[in-house]
């Protein structure tokens, strides 16, 4: 597999967000990781098949031939969409959570959490 | 057509929901529920007598959305939306009068119906994402403090793992050029198992992630077990919502069988999230906790009889689906009957129901029944075919699971005897009708077990007397070992009676997808290799 300077950026981007989720204790950090991890995958997507000079799918003036893969572009407003959506309704709940436990640690909310299980 | 209007009606009619006085919309979604399980009955009988396979694919074209239904979506398609409508009989009249509540609950069922519809990955996964922030929603929907972690954490770990399957649709479409399943299946056989092994490792951590299989299953009991979601909430995402991400794998392992054959790691995945599951559903003591625990070792039970070679096996894993649908929706409503009127969660403080609230009891009685695998009950038969297996690993693992799974109920089922408690009692008519309905399900599918396999699957298979004689002698003796060894060893341990927190943070639980994703990825160049 040889991958493209796009595709092997959208790859890395992917790397960091998912480092994120794992060595970040903040909870915002890992809502924003999360996005990081999405945009990642969305800039893969955009570089499969891409090659430099081709020309955007919009507009009848564009040969099919220079024109870059329509198909991943339709795809990806849809998973930009539904990525906007998560981080809207993840933020929104932990403003939630943090209005309860009143921490942005994943450590303490869930010690908190298991003190009023215990209860 | 008629597959669009199947997904569109109950979107649409749950926007009517929300903005129509709640005086017209009871009736209204009560319709809509009826309307869209009288479609799917319908459906199913066209392409199970009729042989048709109803697709809205017009011409030849790779690309565009299609929905597509064939037997075995149909059989899921008819289970979605009876369960749904039966939830919706339970839910009582302040929730049905919720605006947001009736809304959010009929889109989930347009969602549900999209992902066993669709016959392409990116649709798939659109339907599972939409559907996660929905289910997310409805899990925290009594706003209590527990209920929005469960559903933070429940929505950020789907999310992580919708996404590693995201990535593999990508270098799937990279490598392939085409998403639907068919164009897929031609095309894969053309691809070396070295090239589609990374694809195939994203692919399946996702799918697993949404099984809830062995290292990934942190998410599941924190969802399903949550304190403050309405109990048809909860019954639904065990029931049935669960199932969605087996229907994706039964899809996703068909499509690279012919490539990539990981059988043999796949039936050890379920064994031992299967055992897993037993083992921490037996240190609960929360009665939601030990349900939801139970729905990781029944799903590890399925996806382990899925990957057996055996066609018996196979057939057993799928009556098992159904049967799992039946039993433990009715278990998770008897459950949320018996929190309601004793105030409390704990096991240990819940007695006598049997005595309180009668009809109830014996819900619970038929749902144990049922997942115990006790003769004449449901669980029975797809239990016997599941332990049909030619070599003896297999038959042991299955004995062992079984095994365990009544010692657990063995401790649950203590909560329907004992001296009657003055616990306040609401006798809602639907609530018990749709609990009767459903313990009636669980004795009917058992009895007719076999024509039922024969109407779902085609398949023609046999038990005979010595079958039932068999059946009946094993679920006998591991009742008796079962209440020995409760009774003497674990009703003893003050450890357990404490219950034990099985709760990782939410770092833990990435390193465990990712973790798992590499083992995946080192077991498929290991088979291949």
């Amino acid at each position: 597999m040889d991958f493209n300077i796009v595709e092997i950026a959208g790859l890395l981007l992917f790397l960091v967000g998912i480092f994120g989720l794992i060595a970040s204790r903040n909870i915002i950090k890992s809502i924003v990781s999360l996005s990081i991890v999405d945009i990642g995958i969305i800039t893969f997507f955009l570089g499969i098949r891409y090659e430099a000079g081709l020309l955007a799918p919009i507009g009848e003036d564009v040969a099919r031939a220079e024109m870059a893969d329509p198909v991943v572009q339709a795809l990806m407003i849809t998973a930009i969409v539904i990525g906007v959506a998560v981080s809207a309704v993840t933020l929104t709940m932990f403003s939630g959570l943090y209005h309860r436990y009143g921490s942005t640690h994943w450590d303490t909310v869930l010690r908190i959490r298991g003190e009023e299980q215990r209860k | 057509m008629q597959l669009y209007l199947l997904v569109i009606l109950p979107i649409c009619a749950s926007l009517l929901l929300y903005l129509l006085p709640s005086r017209i919309t009871t009736m209204l979604s009560g319709f809509v529920f009826f309307a869209v399980l009288c479609f799917s009955l319908r459906l199913f009988w066209c392409t199970r007598f009729l042989g048709e396979i109803i697709t809205t694919q017009s011409s030849e074209s790779f690309l565009g959305i299609t929905l597509y239904c064939d037997l075995s979506a149909s059989v899921f398609l008819v289970l979605v939306s009876f369960l749904f409508l039966c939830m919706f009989l339970f839910t009582n009249i302040r929730e049905r009068t919720d605006k947001l509540y009736s809304f959010l609950f009929t889109v989930l069922e347009g969602l549900v119906l999209l992902i066993f519809l669709s016959r392409d990955f990116f649709n798939i996964y659109v339907a599972i994402e939409v559907s996660s922030i929905v289910c997310a929603i409805l899990i925290m929907f009594e706003k209590e403090a527990r209920s929005i972690y469960d559903g933070l954490v429940y929505l950020l770990v789907n999310i992580v793992g919708m996404l590693f399957f995201l990535l593999g649709i990508g270098m799937l479409y990279r490598q392939l050029g085409v998403l639907d399943f068919d164009s897929v299946i031609a095309l894969i056989a053309t691809r070396t198992p070295r090239e589609l092994a990374f694809t195939y490792a994203l692919l399946l951590t996702g799918v697993l992630l949404k099984c809830a299989a062995f290292p990934m299953y942190f998410w599941l009991p924190l969802a399903h077990g949550t304190p403050g979601s309405p109990t048809s909430v909860s019954a639904i995402l065990s029931g049935i919502y669960v199932k969605s991400g087996v229907y994706l794998f039964i899809r996703v392992v068909a499509i690279f069988a012919p490539v990539i054959d990981l059988s043999a790691f796949l039936f050890w995945v379920g064994v031992m999230s299967a055992l897993a599951g037993i083992v921490m559903a037996i240190c609960q003591s929360d009665i939601k906790l030990i349900l939801a625990y139970h729905t990781i070792s029944q799903i590890g039970l399925i996806i382990a009889g899925l990957s057996s070679s055996s066609a018996y096996v196979q057939a057993g894993a799928m009556l098992h689906i159904i049967n799992h649908a039946f039993f433990k929706s009715l278990l998770f409503l008897a459950a949320g009957m018996m929190i309601h009127s004793y105030k409390t969660r704990n096991i240990y403080k819940i007695h006598g129901v049997m005595r309180t609230m009668p009809l109830c009891g014996v819900a619970i009685i038929a749902g144990v029944l049922g997942i115990t695998g006790a003769p004449f009950f449901n669980g029975s038969i797809s239990k016997y075919f599941l332990a049909q297996s030619d070599t003896l690993v297999p038959s042991v693992m299955f004995m062992l699971i079984n095994f365990g799974t009544t010692v657990s109920f063995v401790k649950f089922s203590k909560v329907l005897f004992g001296k009657k408690e003055d616990a306040e009692h609401h006798r809602d008519f639907w609530e018990i009708f749709v609990v009767l309905t459903l313990s009636a399900l669980c004795l009917l599918t058992g009895l007719l077990g076999e024509p039922l396999l024969y109407l779902v699957t085609g398949l023609h298979l046999q038990i005979g007397v010595s079958g039932y004689v068999q059946k009946i002698l094993i679920w006998f003796i591991n009742f008796v070992l079962a209440y020995v060894l409760y009774r003497h060893v674990l009703s003893k341990s003050t450890r357990l009676k404490a219950g034990i927190d099985f709760t990782i943070c939410f770092n833990n639980t990435i390193i465990c997808i990712c973790c798992s994703f590499m083992a995946l990825y080192a077991f498929i160049l290991l088979s291949i290799a």
